[in-house]
């Protein structure tokens, strides 16, 4: 399972280094590379190197698995595999549908993520075309990863092939199922990490994303990276750790360089990060760790901040603030009532309400709650995100019904898999399982 | 007793969630599609199901880049009301990136899209200032306006 972990990591890595790679290129020499270049070896490097301390990593504990004996476990384990394995295969076909249905993507990929990648790699040295008010439904302050990484791969391979964005769509989508099973494995047994895979694939609302080309999966993959990658760090000490921390920060401003939402979302797990370990009990220098938060920050983030700076315009919800509007807006008490009504409304509805069900097997099976460090991070980190939404949708001077109405389904899919991480890792049902030696079942704590 | 109840409810959120994903596939229309074009979607660039193909001919006719104006069935402040005529008209700048096609008539080369050839044909003979037309077929038109 950590090879699960370190294989999605590794795929989605190398879309990551040719894609920014790419975009330093065509800033600095106005024309997109047709092969490997330095800036590919210098990103290959940032983004490859902290593997290589993995290597000194101790396996993380694994928890006994929540069905108790031994013969038991290896049969559950073995129907959830194929469980598992018959819905990837079904989730394949159903993204290989959706892809014939719409190569080039749904609604959003042609009107922003694959328009920006052409204007990448048709303009060459005028790619900043788009970035005119003109264009201002095509959201021209969005960041370019994912354009730039369907501009990179046309430029390697010498064409504007439809199977290269439906083929990094399906790498997300794929390389997260595969994250999301792994980092549950890893740090609490492989039952509990095949009902992961099983609960995400279960609501293929996130297969349907997936392969609509939009950007919403893709950030999803870096927030459950980011989750998994820190959960793992409190394993370890030492290099290990630091590596860990690194590696989850850059995944963290990969985010912020996919969509805006992934700029609140690395203010988010920095806050997080540094208050909960300030709080840690027992750690001697909570702040040494932050030189290694930032930089895994940096090589990204100074991109973003590059971009934002001198190419993008004014995002449309912050640059069209008044202060008398947002005042009037934050004060208004109708506001927010209609979010949380339709927050709450979300997470009933969403994916025919598994959130619903998931609550009820809580409710009927009694778990223990895991007070860890990871679940407190975990937790505060979806906490703050949620705040963040709430507030951006409290401030925006858009229509709120029809903001609402468009968009909350796909922020609900970004943090869906994180979400789940968090089910699986903050409930513990080891408790009521543990056998003691004579096969009699008692609880241990 | 405890572990018994646990591994039936485990059993039934699989199931459950198994019913989901099928019940998902049998209400989407759009998880119907013929396998067989896979092989076709993924690896031709204009392939007959690329819509890409409609604008080929007129790609051809306009600069590579600037900007120019667009023409739809509806006036242009009414474009983004309809999602019809909306989704036209970004597919129109989808297909003729990295050229801008600004939702405008105010261009000396206008896009016309249209679902109603003779709608249109009536549409543009109103318009003023027109210097030509050329009828690309499949409801596009490029307009030569007067400077």
């Amino acid at each position: 399972m950590c090879r699960l972990v370190g294989i999605a990591l590794i795929l989605v890595s190398l879309v990551c280094v040719p894609a920014i790679a790419g975009f330093c290129h065509l800033l600095l020499f106005r024309t997109l590379p047709t092969g490997p270049v330095f800036l590919d070896v210098l990103y290959a490097v940032i983004f490859f190197a902290p593997f290589l301390f993995f290597l000194r990593c101790r396996a993380p504990e694994k928890y006994l698995s929540d069905l108790g004996q031994d013969s038991l476990n290896h049969k559950w384990t073995f129907r959830l595999s194929l469980s598992l394995a018959a819905m990837v295969t079904l989730g394949i076909i159903i993204f290989a549908m959706l892809s014939i249905q719409a190569p080039h993507g749904e609604w959003d990929a042609k009107a922003i993520w694959n328009l920006h990648a052409r204007f990448l790699f048709r303009g060459m040295e005028h790619w900043h075309d788009y970035l005119t008010p003109l264009l201002h439904w095509s959201h021209p302050d969005y960041p370019l990863l994912l354009p730039a990484a369907v501009a990179r791969m046309w430029s390697l391979i010498g064409g504007e092939f439809p199977v290269v964005p439906i083929g990094i769509a399906f790498l997300f989508t794929f390389a997260t199922v595969a994250l999301l099973v792994g980092g549950v494995t890893m740090l609490h047994g492989k039952i509990k990490g095949l009902l992961a895979g099983i609960l995400l694939l279960g609501t293929p609302n996130f297969i349907a994303h997936g392969a609509s080309q939009y950007a919403d999966v893709p950030l999803a993959f870096f927030y459950l990276a980011w989750a998994i990658i820190i959960s793992l760090s409190y394993t370890q000490s030492g290099s290990c750790r630091a590596a860990l921390i690194y590696l989850s920060f850059l995944m963290a401003a990969c985010a912020a360089w996919t969509k805006n939402e992934g700029l609140l979302f690395l203010l988010a797990a920095v806050v997080v990060y540094i208050m909960v370990n300030l709080s840690a009990a027992g750690d001697k220098k909570p702040l040494a760790r932050v030189q290694f938060l930032i930089a895994g920050c940096l090589p990204v983030l100074l991109l973003v901040i590059l971009f934002k700076a001198e190419y993008a315009p004014a995002n449309d919800i912050i640059g069209n603030q008044g202060l008398a509007e947002t005042v009037g807006r934050i004060t208004d008490p109708q506001r927010y009532l209609q979010i949380g009504r339709s927050f709450l409304g979300e997470s009933i509805r969403f994916n025919n309400g598994v959130g619903v069900f998931m609550v009820l097997f809580l409710i009927l099976t009694k778990p223990i709650l895991n007070k860890s460090l990871e679940t407190v991070t975990i937790s505060g980190l979806l906490a703050l995100m949620i705040t963040g939404y709430f507030l951006v949708y409290l401030i925006s001077p858009r229509n709120l019904y029809f903001h609402l109405g468009n968009s909350l389904d796909r922020i609900s899919v970004q943090l869906w898999p994180t979400f789940i991480f968090l089910y699986f890792i903050a409930f513990d049902w080891k408790g009521k399982l543990v056998l003691s030696a004579c096969g009699r079942e008692k609880n241990s704590h | 007793m405890r572990r018994k109840r646990l591994v039936i409810l485990t059993t039934l959120a699989v199931l459950m969630l198994w019913g989901n994903m099928l019940f998902s596939i049998s209400i989407d229309p759009r998880i119907h599609a013929d396998l067989s074009r896979l092989w076709s979607t993924l690896l031709k660039v204009n392939s007959p199901h690329g819509y890409d193909m409609r604008f080929a001919e007129l790609r051809e006719a306009l600069p590579k880049r600037g900007t120019v104006g667009y023409l739809g069935t509806l006036a242009n402040e009414q474009i983004f009301e309809d999602v019809g005529e909306s989704g036209a008209y970004y597919q129109t700048q989808y297909a003729l990136a990295p050229l801008v096609v600004d939702n405008s008539w105010s261009h000396e080369l206008v896009v016309g899209n249209f679902g109603d050839i003779e709608a249109a044909i009536k549409k543009v003979e109103t318009l003023a200032g027109i210097k030509r037309v050329h009828d690309f077929g499949n409801g596009l038109v490029l307009i030569t306006r007067e400077k």
